[in-house]
């Protein structure tokens, strides 16, 4: 029982009705025991016996009256604080939570499902944006304005556009991307340097366009501008899914192994694909390593710190390592990786 | 003498009786206080937190609900393509011919709607769709919203949207796509929001479906149906057996239909 346990263990009143009763019980035996040895007269053994229990009484008294008067003091608090009235008072009564709580469930919707709704009725106003500047823009758009070397550029992206993925337009891509030099048979921007072809911006060009003439080198700088542009505006709108990048591959390789002779491969490629791999399989080993990419965002120069310090500076650029965690964060890693695999062992025999 | 000590030795034990018992009665009113004490205190937190969670989503849904006081001049701050640069001189005369003759010419309108997806994602201008189709004064189904996409007096937005949705109509794309992003918008859109605003619309398809499957001849059905649409001028109203006839045409009607089973049964199922 809750209240014994309480009243032996834990009230200091326990402790004073033990203390007083030790000391009573003491006395007595003293008392006995002095009278036993005859060293006390029977009268003053009558009166000391008699004085310890006055006091024993009188203790006794004073214990209770002081119980006494703290369950009155508890008792009217409990009163004033507990009173029916005050129980069933609207605030914290079961009937008004209850009523609360119906009302919740009334509103259809929680926080997260609204906050969802009007990230909605904000976003929906992107396309509302799209068409006011698609509008603003033509009002003000002059075609005269635009001058010749924009409209070659896109010239020349259309008629790249138009040899789409026969095996000159592969051959094209690849002798741009890595720097093909016609006059010298060379190409000048192997493996690695290749991933750094699309300029971050197009630098306004040096050459003048006053008058309708334009240089052979003008030409050519506005071709090469056209060429990256569509490069560029290709990669940035391919989609890529799983599906998609299988398909595009199984469609192409005919072409890129036509281009890529073995000779051309080891030059080209092959130090990125091996890279690739091998980093790619000892990311993979380590627990967790989905978790850590996704905190990072993708620029190369933050992984520093994973594996150990020493292994991304084992490799030439830690690129290949941006490279994994761009293509975690699309979940197309394993099809990509089945590709460069397939690569691998095509060009390994 | 003796008596007298055992008289007075009772009184006293006696009275440490009585006080015991009424330190016991003070432990229980003790106990009684506290306990009540928390309780009220406890359901004064519940009551608050339930009270501010009430005012808020109340708050919320005011907000949504508002009249969108969009402006041309107030857009500055949404998305915006840069259609200076000279990549999209194409896109530049395609919306020129459309402003003149309210009309896309040639291929114009893959042009502007490559364009736009290039900066903002396809799986956001889904979502942009979606946001779109819904009535956020009821928190429902817009129902009008085809009616915008398709009436003569049509935006440039709307038939951008309606553009775009062209796309899918090819069912091995529109399979594709549902793939891609499907997992993306069943953790984006919860069960709730599902059925409060989806799920009757989906439903209304399915079984506007199943009946017509169940026709023993379809030609008929459907020859009935347009009769009475155009005699009611309901087309509103049998717009979901209608809608089936048109995929039927374009030979999705089988996709579309599976998709659209497979998402209820995925919000059933949660």
């Amino acid at each position: 029982m809750n209240t014994l346990d309480q009243l032996f263990w834990e009230s200091p009143f326990t402790e004073m009705v033990i203390k007083v009763s030790t000391t009573y019980c003491f006395v007595i035996v003293l008392i006995l025991i002095i009278q036993k040895k005859g060293y006390l007269k029977h009268t003053f053994f009558s009166i000391a016996m008699l004085l310890s229990t006055v006091l024993f009484v009188i203790a006794s008294a004073m214990f209770f009256k002081y119980q006494y008067d703290k369950y009155r003091r508890l008792e009217s608090r409990n009163d004033e604080y507990l009173a029916p009235q005050n129980m069933f008072k609207t605030e914290g009564s079961e009937p008004y939570i209850n009523s609360l709580k119906n009302e919740l469930e009334e509103l259809r919707f929680s926080i997260e499902d609204l906050t969802l709704l009007s990230e909605w009725k904000e976003n929906r106003n992107g396309i509302m944006g799209y068409e006011t500047s698609l509008l603003s823009s033509a009002k003000s758009f002059d075609e005269d304005d635009f001058s010749m070397q924009n409209i070659l550029k896109e010239t020349v992206i259309t008629q790249f556009e138009n040899e789409e993925y026969s095996q000159q337009y592969w051959n094209k891509v690849f002798n741009i991307v890595f720097g093909y030099i016609e006059e010298k048979d060379y190409y000048n921007s192997p493996h690695y340097q290749a991933t750094a072809i699309i300029p971050v911006t197009y630098e306004k060009s040096n050459y003048s366009t006053n008058g309708t003439e334009m240089s052979p080198a003008h030409y050519k700088y506005i071709e090469e501008e056209g060429n990256t542009a569509y490069i560029q505006r290709k990669i940035k709108s391919t989609i890529r899914s799983k599906n998609n990048i299988e398909n595009f591959w199984t469609k192409n390789k005919a072409f890129i192994y036509t281009f890529f002779s073995k000779s051309k491969y080891d030059e080209l490629c092959k130090p990125v694909v091996d890279d690739l791999i091998d980093i790619h399989d000892k990311i993979t080993k380590e627990l967790g390593y989905r978790a850590f990419y996704a905190k990072y965002d993708e620029q190369d120069s933050t992984f520093i710190n994973f594996h150990s310090k020493k292994f991304p500076e084992t490799y030439y650029i830690s690129w290949p390592f941006g490279f994994w965690d761009r293509r975690f964060g699309e979940n197309n890693d394993e099809t990509v990786y089945k590709v460069l695999k397939e690569i691998q062992e095509h060009y390994s025999e | 003498m003796n008596k007298i000590i055992i008289i007075v030795l009772s009184i006293g034990i006696t009275l440490v009786a009585y006080a015991t018992y009424y330190e016991v009665i003070c432990l229980d009113l003790d106990a009684d206080f506290n306990r009540e004490i928390s309780t009220k205190k406890h359901k004064t937190g519940q009551e608050q937190g339930l009270k501010n969670q009430i005012t808020s989503i109340k708050n919320y849904i005011e907000i949504l609900e508002e009249e969108e006081h969009y402006s041309y001049q107030n857009s500055s701050h949404y998305n915006e393509l840069d259609l200076n640069q000279p990549d999209f001189i194409r896109v530049n005369k395609c919306v020129k011919q459309y402003l003149d003759k309210n009309k896309f010419q040639d291929n114009c309108e893959d042009y502007i709607i490559d364009a736009i997806i290039s900066d903002f994602g396809e799986s956001n201008f889904i979502e942009a769709v979606i946001a779109t189709a819904i009535d956020y004064r009821f928190l429902g189904t817009d129902y009008a919203f085809p009616k915008y996409l398709f009436s003569n007096n049509a935006s440039l937005r709307s038939k951008l949207v309606l553009s775009f949705l062209n796309r899918y109509r090819d069912p091995e794309k529109l399979q594709q796509t549902f793939n891609e992003y499907k997992t993306y918008f069943y953790e984006r859109i919860s069960k709730n929001v599902y059925q409060q605003i989806f799920n009757n619309t989906v439903s209304d398809f399915i079984s506007a479906y199943e009946d017509i499957n169940q026709q023993p001849d379809a030609d008929t059905y459907f020859k009935d149906i347009y009769f009475k649409a155009e005699t009611q001028n309901a087309h509103g109203k049998y717009w979901n057996v209608t809608f089936w006839k048109r995929r039927m045409l374009e030979k999705n009607d089988k996709t579309i239909y599976a998709i659209l089973k497979e998402v209820k049964n995925h919000y059933d199922s949660l």
